[in-house]
């Protein structure tokens, strides 16, 4: 997929585990591994808001276009 | 309401069995008469509960064989879509009913259900034929499996379509 998801990179910039984001984010944590592993099909608004939120990042810090992997 | 709902489906899995093994049953009777008649055509007359095919036999031979092997044919695909229809209830689970197995099944027995057609129009064009050129009295095969492989078909592709988009609901976070 040309969207490469890097939640694993905010994750350890935050020193921040998986559980804990879960817990943080209200979603769960298969879920958030889907998303992590580049999985998901889609993303709510509100997911991204809350991870934004529990991660103080943006959306540009945790989502990535990459042309090449299209 | 869930037990109501099982209750039918193994209801309806056993007629299916039913259905299958009948066809079967009717086949393989249709089989054993013809192989009958080879020796003794008095049994044209009668292949399988009253079907008489004789007029054919006392015709020719070959036509007869043809005609006997499209009703043979044609009760095997039927049994081959009880198949289906059993496999498809065997595999239908009512928490989660879009399945990609269920919606294969459902097209395979569309295009059973199609082959079946084309199957019923050649014998049709095939006794049409001998009708108009031996005077032989033809019976036709019906000509509505078109119209039943074609409502499968939509349905199978409706239902592909909704497993698509349950499995993209399961992927979005």
């Amino acid at each position: 997929m040309a969207i490469i998801v890097n939640l694993d990179v905010m994750m350890a910039k935050r020193k921040m585990s998986l559980n804990e984001l879960s817990e943080a984010v209200g979603v769960t944590l298969s879920n958030l591994s889907i998303l992590k592993n580049g999985k998901a099909k889609a993303i709510r608004f509100s997911t991204l808001a809350a991870i934004c939120n529990a991660l103080d990042c943006q959306p540009g810090d945790i989502l990535e276009y990459n042309q090449s992997a299209l | 309401m869930k037990n109501t709902s099982e209750l039918l489906l193994k209801i309806m899995r056993i007629l299916a069995w039913f259905v299958f093994v009948a066809l079967l049953i009717k086949a393989g009777a249709f089989l054993m008469s013809y192989g009958v008649s080879i020796n003794n055509p008095e049994a044209a007359n009668d292949l399988y509960r009253g079907t008489d095919l004789s007029r054919y036999e006392r015709y020719s031979f070959v036509q007869y064989s043809l005609i006997v092997f499209y009703h043979i044919i044609l009760y095997i695909l039927q049994a081959y879509i009880a198949l289906f229809v059993v496999n498809l209830i065997k595999n239908i689970n009512l928490e989660k009913p879009f399945t990609i197995m269920v919606a294969t099944i459902l097209q395979k027995i569309s295009v059973t259900i199609f082959v079946v057609w084309i199957l019923a129009m050649i014998h049709n064009v095939h006794v049409a034929i001998l009708e108009r050129y031996a005077g032989i009295k033809a019976s036709f095969f019906s000509g509505e499996y078109i119209f039943l492989a074609g409502v499968i078909f939509v349905l199978a592709f409706i239902f592909k379509k909704g497993v698509r988009m349950q499995h993209e609901n399961e992927l979005t976070i």
